[in-house]
């Protein structure tokens, strides 16, 4: 149902309170849908009809607001407008003046941030999640378990969210019974699977699948208007979420639903959110049993059309299910063809992406960032495991195991995991953007006896400078690193308030040389964060770091700066990392900070 | 879809005279392309029974899939007859048509279901214009997008199409228009380009080199920001546009 068909509501305040007991009983819900900073919609159904009203306030036996609808009806559906951003409301759900359930802790909801905020955001998903009972059900307590009292922000379905064929009743069981908890509280997120349209034509778009969901069609969540519910884009907070239609894959790379996903990518891009997340059935990389994507022409068709226009404007994340098992990709970019295609050059970094293994993947830039690397999540184990190969080269990791994947973007950094039914997480990638040092210095690095940080700040940005010296210590190639090949490196200056100057430097530049027994960075241009030179040299009790930034890139703050000082070089990738620290100065004005030790 | 044929069997095995079951069978063997095992199924929930629209329905899907057009025709409009309100199996018979080659009913269908329907989406309303296409009506197609976004709403997929067709039809205000109204609520450097390509089109240099400035300023809007490819394309572009212009005049 569009929200077209949304009756209009009225808001009152509430002037009375309800006395009589209704003779309906819930019988689906309350859900929660299309959050914005302003506005929800709660849905629910009713055994008998009746006139809707959800009452809402700040706390559970004071909800003083309601919005209301006299039409009698067992399928209710009301908007909430005029809330403020980011702000948790409790509720009830009923007829005119006659709560049934909620005004309780177990009934909340909470609005978007205004779009653009940088909220640490967290998203589950389930995909395949269909199959009623023990399975399902581990799946969803290992997530309880695992998140505690936090909430999730957003509940997605990655399609066949009810078996076999998607009806009525079988959604009633495999969705609303087994995630009711969830579902009052987390607005809920669906793409149309094939088994979806078996009951509900996507072509039509008339079914239960579409009767029982309310997805934007007129940009109502951000993005631009789709003109369907089976595809469309939503915003929260930095991230801008695009659900496409593989069971109406496209055929050719001028469809309406490929014309408007363009589009909605101009859009985002000037609209600059952090991320970008792709959610759809089908994937277009997966060896799950019977759900080749050499094979079944739906991938294809979206790997051939959809990808390279998602990438074309810095798709960071794609979510998909369909075969019944997990597998996660390298951080990968521009792979259309067959498996057997896929090249060292697709790969856009070989780690495992992992912050505990390779370490994180990194995008230069923050916002968007075409063509940078994305990874693509095949995450339908939500119910059931079917034994296959899981042996398609773009995967790096390939699990038969039950579960669900947990998304969290705080800020630069998006981190997704898998939890399997016994609640362990077992595969995690995180990729940052950006090239700022991280908020404090890192802790257990490696000192040395000698050491000395000098900056300065000239009335003449360009003349701007910073060294820092590190001397005496031990410093090994294996701590330090491939900074040419796959090491990201950064190189930070703290106060006691945070960075001062210095930045990440990721893996790859060519300005990297290795000489004897270390190596070295030059670049003229100075043009990473004003950096011109690091040395480093290797050997224990020996071994020596320097570096040499200068110039307006270097963006030296105003100077005095408040003490202690510390210096590091860190490995973002092994965590490795080494350091001065400098509890007193020598110098410390607004022109001049020295600072020596021992 | 073993899993589904499995379903099926269980279903048919466990409730022998059901017509639902026997239903639910041919429909998977319609996903599983095994025409001939789908329509005896259908020919089974029939005598037991199952609605005849129903199987009426899915035994003209079956036969359209099945490349036998006519038989499909037959079959569709003997539901038709009895359901002239169904939207859904008004567009199946466009396809139908479409198949036997009788592209201008197939889109008179298209256009009666996308009338009908509650909720149409925009690939109806392209099915409805390249069928018009296709047999030459361009002004027709137009107005068949027009009508379209009438009940879809002035989506860009839609739109994009017409400012084509305008341009096409040599109606280059309709285009700027159309294009004016995309650009209302969303500064979309690209379609600002198309604006200046429409104009140069039409001789009017001057305002197309004020669109083509316009784009580029959107653009570097993003400055600092690493441009989407497409984007990086467009600017370009519009660098060449513009240098290409300038040199123009000082010849001039």
């Amino acid at each position: 149902m569009s929200s077209a068909s949304v009756w209009r509501w009225t808001t009152t305040i509430l002037l009375s309170v309800a006395s009589a007991a209704s003779a309906a009983t819930v019988t689906r819900g309350p859900y929660l849908q299309m959050p914005t900073a302003s506005s929800i919609i709660v849905r629910w159904r009713t055994d008998v009809a009746t006139s809707s009203e959800v009452a809402y306030g700040a706390a559970p036996g004071s909800l003083s607001l309601t919005t209301n609808d006299g039409a009698l009806t067992t399928e209710h559906i009301v908007e909430l407008n005029d809330l403020a951003p980011d702000t948790q409301y409790y509720y009830s759900v009923g007829e005119i003046g006659v709560p049934i359930v909620g005004d309780d802790a177990d009934h909340r909801l909470r609005t978007a941030p205004t779009t653009g905020t940088a909220r640490a955001t967290r998203i589950w998903t389930i995909g395949d999640a269909g199959f009623t009972g023990a399975n399902l059900n581990a799946v969803r307590d290992a997530y309880a378990t695992y998140a505690g009292s936090s909430s999730a922000d957003l509940f997605v379905l990655l399609g066949d969210n009810a078996y076999l064929t998607g009806t009525d009743a079988q959604y009633q069981t495999a969705v609303f019974d087994t995630h009711a908890a969830m579902l009052r509280t987390t607005p809920v997120w669906s793409v149309v699977g094939n088994h979806e349209a078996f009951s509900s034509n996507p072509v039509t778009q008339v079914g239960p699948y579409y009767d029982m969901f309310t997805f934007p069609t007129a940009g109502e969540v951000g993005g631009i208007a789709s003109g369907t519910e089976s595809y469309f884009s939503f915003d929260y907070g930095s991230v801008h979420f695009i659900v496409l239609d593989s069971e109406q894959a496209p055929t050719s790379s001028s469809t309406p639903m490929l014309t408007w996903l363009e589009a909605d990518l101009q859009d985002a891009t000037l609209n600059n959110p952090d991320w970008i997340v792709a959610l759809w059935h089908r994937p277009p990389y997966s060896r799950g049993l019977l759900h080749n994507s050499d094979v079944e022409v739906a991938e294809i068709n979206m790997r051939q059309y959809a990808l390279p226009i998602l990438e074309d404007y810095g798709v960071d994340v794609v979510f998909c299910g369909h075969s019944h098992n997990y597998e996660r990709s390298y951080f990968l970019d521009s792979h259309y063809g067959l498996a057997a295609t896929l090249t060292p050059a697709n790969l856009v970094e070989p780690g495992d992406g992992d912050p505990a293994g390779d370490g994180a993947y990194r995008k230069e830039a923050t916002g968007l960032s075409p063509h940078s690397g994305a990874v693509f999540v095949v995450n339908g184990s939500g119910s059931e495991v079917r034994n296959t190969t899981l042996n398609h080269p773009a995967m790096l990791v390939g699990l038969l195991e039950l579960g669900s994947v947990i998304v969290d973007v705080d800020g630069n950094t998006l981190t997704a995991q898998f939890l399997n039914s016994a609640a362990q997480v077992k595969d995690t990638f995180r990729i940052v953007k950006g090239t700022t040092c991280s908020s404090a210095p890192a802790s257990g690095c490696a000192a040395a006896p000698k050491g000395k940080v000098k900056v300065r700040n000239n009335s003449d940005n360009s003349k701007d400078k910073w060294s820092w010296t590190w001397k005496n210590g031990n410093l090994d190639g294996a701590g330090v690193g491939d900074p040419a090949g796959e090491t990201d490196l950064a190189a930070c200056l703290y106060d006691a308030d945070g960075v001062l100057v210095g930045g990440t430097l990721l893996h790859g530049a060519p300005e990297w040389k290795t000489f004897s027994n270390g190596l070295r960075y030059t670049d003229k241009t100075l043009s990473r964060h004003g950096l011109k030179k690091i040395k480093l040299k290797f050997g224990t009790g020996k071994g020596s770091i320097t570096i040499d930034a200068r110039g307006a890139g270097a963006a030296v703050p105003t100077l005095p700066v408040v003490l202690p000082l510390t210096a590091q070089l860190v490995n973002l990738d092994n965590g490795a990392c080494w350091e001065s620290a400098f509890a007193t100065a020598t110098r410390n004005d607004g022109e001049k900070l020295n600072a020596a030790l021992p | 879809m073993d899993e589904l044929k499995h379903d099926a069997v269980d279903a048919v095995a466990s409730r022998p005279r059901d017509p639902a079951a026997h239903l639910q069978r041919a429909r998977v063997h319609r996903l599983a392309e095994e025409w001939p095992t789908a329509l005896a199924e259908l020919g089974r929930a029939e005598s037991l029974g199952a609605d005849a629209d129903e199987v009426g329905a899915l035994r003209a899907a079956v036969l359209l899939d099945a490349g036998q057009a006519e038989s499909a025709l037959r079959e569709i409009d003997r539901v038709l007859a009895r359901r002239p309100d169904a939207a859904g199996l008004r567009f199946e018979r466009g396809r139908i048509c479409l198949a036997l080659g009788q592209t201008e009913q197939a889109a008179r269908e298209f256009g009666d279901a996308i009338a009908a329907l509650p909720a149409p989406r925009p690939e109806h309303v392209m099915a409805r214009r390249d069928a018009l296409l296709a047999i030459g009506r361009r002004a027709d197609a137009l107005l068949a997008l027009d009508e379209g976004m009438a009940r879809v709403g002035r989506v860009a997929s839609l739109q994009l199409a017409a400012v084509e067709l305008e341009v096409e039809l040599g109606r280059y205000d309709g285009a700027l228009r159309r294009l004016d109204q995309l650009l209302a609520p969303r500064p979309n450097p690209a379609w600002v380009a198309r604006r200046g390509d429409i104009l140069a089109r039409a001789g009017r240099r001057d305002a197309a080199r004020a669109e083509y400035t316009r784009a580029l300023a959107l653009l570097e809007g993003r400055s600092g920001k690493r441009p989407a490819k497409g984007f990086d394309e467009l600017r370009r572009r519009l660098e060449f546009e513009l240098h290409s212009a300038s040199t123009q005049e000082a010849k001039q």
